[in-house]
């Protein structure tokens, strides 16, 4: 347990030293000090733009992580009344899966203009295909044992949804969830690159057109940390539903 | 008037018919039908028809005057390996099927209290299947069942696996159970003893349509109980052993103990002859 939590720690540090040596010993423009990141961390977070900024991607990572998570509750919802849909629909998506997310910008961008709404549009692509990926296939696994028992205990069509399917599909979404959420960072940054006014995109593509590398090291690392902090959050939250799985993963 | 009415049923898997062109009927006084055969004789396919989740090829069957077409809460189904639901506690799926029917949560939760006490259950109520021991899960899927006081119980090797005590011990809350609710049980079982103790027919399936309707015994179901003290149960396990063997009082009793001869072996076929 203990281990768990100490050692990627440990790793850490040993990387953000092994950076520093190597940043001390080269002393390039391309690899400035870690103390010095870290300051200009601070210093945008308290007076630069960098704490809007996270909060604005973060801001976007949900809405369209929330609209991929209410297409794909559809879309499932339909698949588990009448199971063939599942198979229609897996054409389109298996066909427009491939492209990434990224490739969709230009045109979300002249249909929504340079705000936060191509963005979001993005991540709702780049959030949806992981997501809809691991549903189906819970809805694949749900147990025809479990169906069976619940309809010959007296389980009429809503409860059949509510008390099997709907729990026996639960570990996957919240684990597409995760999934999702991962690429929904992915996406944002992407898109935020391509235009938008704000965002850790905007600030990693601001600060290399200013040569600012000190400050374009604190917008990436920001972005790892918000992408971690926000996959650590949903693997509790996966841990505690799963309960029932008796350590079984 | 028959609580169960078989007519020219034909059932299998894939394609494969299992059973064949199976008709009989069970009258209204016998409470529990103990199902018996070689393994892979269809006991198990027998049981699916009569849940409903299995569709016959051919013919029909009735069960307690209603036709069976699908699954249902009237006839409740224990399955040989529990499929209790993992994501719900003891309490949980013992309650399943009367919030099915719509049942308010505090007398849900009361009926399965009540239960849970009898099948020996009160500890583990609010444990998750997959933190209990093989017979416990078989306790909580009987349990799951019988709170619906169903008109019919269908139970496919409910104790199977299960400890002396323990097997003993559902067998008698089962017998208490069909007694206090007036229901009807198809218990599908391998052990003649148990056939013995809990059943007041057998039917001895041998593949396809041949089969035979045994009688048990004259006594009845709630006096039987006092049978585990005595030697009337080894009495009576025997006159089955011979009736099932086909040749009553003829000593043939060199085949393993307990086991069922498998189908053809018993009679001597005309064209065989
Ligand atoms: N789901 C299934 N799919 C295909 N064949 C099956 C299935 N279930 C049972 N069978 C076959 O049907 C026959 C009867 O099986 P079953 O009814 O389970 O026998 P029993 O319960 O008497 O041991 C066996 O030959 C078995 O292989
Ligand atoms: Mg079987």
């Amino acid at each position: 347990m203990h281990h768990e939590v100490l050692l990627p720690i440990a790793g850490c540090l040993l990387a953000a030293a092994l950076w520093g040596v190597c940043a001390s010993v080269f002393d390039m423009v391309l690899l400035p000090p870690p103390s010095a990141v870290a300051m200009a961390m601070v210093e945008q977070a308290f007076h630069g733009g960098l704490g809007e900024d996270a909060w604005a991607s973060s801001g976007r990572v949900l809405a369209g992580v929330c609209f991929a998570f209410s297409l794909t509750s559809v879309l499932v919802l339909a698949a588990a009344l009448w199971p063939p849909f599942e198979r229609i629909v897996s054409g389109p998506i298996e066909l427009t899966r491939p492209v990434p997310p990224i490739a969709w910008t230009p045109l979300a961008i002249m249909a929504l203009g340079v705000g936060p709404g191509a963005a979001v549009a993005i991540v709702t692509v780049g959030a949806f295909f992981p997501l809809w990926l691991s549903v189906a296939r819970g809805l694949r696994e749900v147990r025809k044992v479990h169906i069976l028992a619940a309809r010959s205990l007296g389980a009429g069509h809503a409860r059949l949804l509510a008390d099997v399917i709907l729990p026996s599909i639960l570990p996957y979404a919240l684990h597409g969830l995760r999934l999702s959420t991962g690429f929904g960072w992915f996406s944002v940054v992407a898109a935020e690159m391509m235009g938008a006014p704000s965002g850790l995109g905007r600030g990693i593509q601001m600060s290399s057109l200013n040569l600012d590398v000190t400050n374009l090291y604190a917008y990436i690392l920001t972005t790892g940390i918000a992408g971690f902090a926000c996959d650590r959050a949903l693997f509790a939250v996966e841990r505690s539903v799963s309960h029932w799985r008796g350590g079984k993963a | 008037m028959d609580w169960l009415a078989i007519d020219r049923l034909s059932a299998g898997h894939d394609g494969r018919i299992v059973i064949r062109d199976l008709s009989l009927s069970v009258p209204r006084e016998c409470r529990i039908l103990a199902v018996m055969g070689a393994s892979g004789v269809g006991k198990s396919t027998l049981l699916s028809v009569m849940a409903g989740h299995l569709r016959p090829s051919q013919g029909s069957i009735r069960i307690c005057g209603e036709r069976v077409e699908e699954p249902s809460g009237s006839r409740p189904m224990v399955f040989q390996d529990h499929n209790l639901f993992p994501w719900k506690t003891v309490s949980g799926n013992i309650q399943f099927g009367l919030k099915c029917l719509g049942v308010p949560a505090w007398i849900r939760a009361e009926r399965a209290r009540e239960l849970l006490d009898r099948m020996r259950l009160a500890g583990v109520a609010q444990c998750y299947p997959s933190q209990l021991s093989g017979g416990m899960r078989q306790r909580v899927g009987l349990a799951r069942a019988m709170i619906l006081r169903a008109p019919c119980l269908l139970l496919d090797e409910p104790f199977n696996a299960l400890d002396t005590d323990v097997r003993e011990l559902l067998q008698d809350e089962l017998v208490r159970h069909v007694v206090e609710t007036g229901t009807h049980a198809v218990l599908v079982t391998h052990d003649l003893a148990e056939a013995v103790y809990m059943a007041d027919a057998v039917l001895v399936l041998r593949g396809g349509a041949d089969f035979d309707l045994l009688p048990v015994s004259e006594t009845p179901l709630p006096q039987r109980a006092a049978w585990r003290a005595g030697t009337m149960m080894a009495d009576a396990v025997l006159r089955l052993r011979r009736a099932i063997a086909g040749a009553p009082g003829d000593g043939d009793t060199g085949h393993a103990e307990g086991s069922l001869r498998r189908p053809g072996a018993r009679r001597v076929e005309p064209e065989s002859v």
